[in-house]
């Protein structure tokens, strides 16, 4: 791995790291459990389309990692893992069929699968199927936010192509 | 004008006369953390609230009493003293009484003195884990109920020793409340310390309370419920407290004779009396003494009824609970057990 | 490879937003007959209340939730959780939604079971 990517890879980690702990602060509008923004996806997305998979793999599983230590909390880390872990693969799997003017749709796709696997999680954790009921109103909010999120990192990689960053 | 007047009277009339002929006994409930667990009162009588408000002033008093974990509690005195004689209030005497002749009669299966093995091997703590084969050894030997001296109101242990009245002091307090409403004339109560449920008389529609039991297996499932009323149901299991290590299940339910979690067979035992006390001490005893033993137990004594869940699937009812206990789901196969000459 | 329309992309994901409001509505209208709510701390049911049979207010206090029970309805009052979700939910009274505090392993829930009065043997 060259240099220039090594410290690619480094500083948007440290940018997502950063968005992530601070998004932690913001408080949520709907009282649904696992609702979030996932303003740190910008990142991943990005990368994802900027610079290779397994770059923007790397990125994320940092990110999770350092987010859940920092945090202080095991439990974190595991909504945080299985929610990551949907998100990429899902994006992986539908990038194939998706144009660099289509990333506001991956951002959807990713945010779906995201919400989905951390309320089967807390499904299986609390032992509680009646957590299911909630799918729907994240599916809502992963449709509106995925949507910001995709198109912002639509936005930068655009931006970032055309300054020739690369 | 005048005639809407009247039929308003009269209606009004009607309604002050009716209401109080239907009048519902009055109904009083509280839910308080005690023992270090939830305790729900339910009482349907006269003065209800100024019962359920004595009844919660008595279970403080006996938590501060019986605490082992407590410095200045009763039961930390009697465990400071060990070696020595020294006196101890009745509420301790009744329960050292029944624990020490429910050792006698389950051969030691059942031993107030296993503190020094549950502090070892720290239940309910952060500590929890599996201590050494040494250590284990070390404790046991201030294991044994015979060496607990009664005397008039004075109690003895020998050196090193120390006991814990968990396994009897939740079924001592709901029996205690259980006195307390008949006293106070309360003909329908129901409480619940933790789990320990002992009901007086039969609900106010005059059904008989109905009493889930847990699935030992499948959490938050109900294997079946039954009907009670004058009654105590107490069930212990491994299953309410325990911790993994290197992938094998560690529970609570010590074995006094190995100093290490029962492995008697059974998942879970509820025994139906009408002490409430009996039922808590026979719970753990007949765990700890496995299928057949409990059923001897039974046969032998009598006085209960029980409920045994075992390992291998099947749930073994004494045939007492005919007609007051219905399975729920087909989880476990029932077996009716019989008295003496029977099946 | 080949390449999915924008239109596409488009059709399916207001699919899936008019599956999940007619989900919602449906959930929001299943309600339950029983007024049983049903307390659990770590998968294990250690308390249950009948809402219906509830006249005055009080607490539960749990070690690190305080949950309210009013007539008829029950909430999560406080807890020391940092996202205070459970509290912000407000009160279930029937319906299936049940109140959870992930970080410290509470649900309470409207429960479908009737006519249990107690259960034995729960967490010690």
């Amino acid at each position: 791995m060259s240099i220039k990517r090594m410290a690619a890879i480094a500083a948007l980690t440290a940018i997502a790291l950063t968005i992530f702990m601070l998004e932690a602060q913001i408080p949520v509008v709907l009282a649904v459990p696992g609702i979030k923004l996932g303003l740190a996806n910008i990142v991943t997305l990005a990368a994802f389309f900027l610079l290779s998979r397994r770059d923007a793999g790397i990125i994320l599983a940092l990110r999770v990692v350092l987010g859940s230590i920092f945090s202080g909390s095991p439990m974190i880390f595991l909504y945080s893992a299985a929610g990551g872990l949907s998100g990429f693969a899902s994006v992986c799997i539908t990038a194939s069929f998706l144009t660099e003017k289509q990333i506001w749709a991956a951002g959807i796709i990713s945010a779906i699968a995201h919400n989905a696997a951390q309320i089967i999680v807390a499904v299986l954790i609390m032992d509680s199927p009646a957590l299911i009921w909630y799918l729907p109103w994240l599916v809502i909010a992963a449709v509106i936010t995925g949507a910001f999120t995709g198109f912002s990192a639509q936005f930068a990689v655009k931006r970032l192509k055309d300054m020739g960053i690369r | 004008m005048k005639r809407r007047l009247l039929l308003v009277h009269i209606v009004a009339l009607l309604a002050v006369i009716l209401s109080s002929c239907s009048a519902k006994p009055e109904r009083a409930e509280s839910t308080v953390f005690a023992m270090d667990t939830l305790m729900y009162l339910e009482v349907y009588g006269d003065e209800a609230q100024a019962t359920v408000a004595q009844a919660v002033e008595r279970l403080y008093f006996l938590d501060g009493l019986l605490s082992a974990v407590n410095e200045d509690s009763e039961v930390s005195k009697i465990n400071k003293s060990a070696g020595g004689f020294v006196d101890v209030p009745d509420e301790i005497l009744e329960q050292l009484n029944a624990a020490q002749e429910v050792s006698r009669r389950s051969g030691g299966a059942f031993d107030i003195s296993v503190l020094p093995l549950v502090t070892l091997w720290g239940f309910g703590t952060e500590n929890a884990h599996v201590p050494s084969d040494e250590e284990i050894e070390a404790a046991r030997r201030y294991v044994d109920y015979r060496n607990i001296e009664l005397s008039g109101s004075s109690v003895k242990l020998a050196e090193g020793m120390s006991i814990t009245l968990g396994a009897i002091a939740k079924g001592y307090a709901s029996q205690t409340l259980a006195e307390l409403f008949e006293g106070r004339g309360i003909s329908s109560a129901l409480v619940s310390l933790g789990g320990n449920v002992q009901v007086v008389g039969s609900k106010p529609d005059g059904s008989k309370w109905r009493i889930a039991l847990q699935d030992p297996v499948n959490a938050g499932e109900t294997a079946g419920v039954l009907e009670l009323s004058d009654m105590a149901a107490v069930t212990s299991g491994g299953y309410e407290r325990y911790f993994e290590q290197e992938g094998k299940i560690y529970h609570h339910i010590l074995d006094p004779k190995t100093g290490r979690p029962s492995e008697s067979g059974l998942l879970s035992v509820t025994i139906v009396c009408e002490n409430g006390m009996t039922a808590d001490a026979l719970s753990t005893a007949l765990f700890l003494l496995g299928e057949d033993g409990a059923i001897e137990y039974w046969r032998n004594y009598g006085g209960f009824e029980a409920l045994l869940i075992t390992d291998d699937g099947r749930m073994l009812v004494t045939e007492g609970l005919r007609g007051s206990f219905t399975q729920s789901g087909d989880a476990y196969t029932l077996e009716y057990v019989y008295g003496n000459g029977g099946a | 490879m080949r390449r999915i329309s924008n239109k596409a992309l488009l059709i399916i994901f207001a699919a899936l937003l008019i599956a999940s409001a007619v989900w919602i509505l449906i959930a929001g209208s299943i309600k339950q007959d029983e007024l049983l709510a049903e307390i659990y701390v770590e998968g294990r049911l250690v308390h249950t209340v009948d809402l219906s049979e509830v006249t005055e207010s009080y607490t539960i206090n749990l070690p690190h939730n305080t949950i309210l029970v009013e007539p008829g309805q029950i909430s999560m009052s406080s807890a020391d959780c940092p996202d205070q979700l459970c509290v912000r939910q407000g009160v279930i009274k029937s319906g299936i939604y049940p109140i959870i505090c992930l970080p410290n392993k509470v649900e309470v829930r409207i429960a479908r079971e009737s006519g249990i009065d107690a259960v034995t043997g729960g967490r010690s």
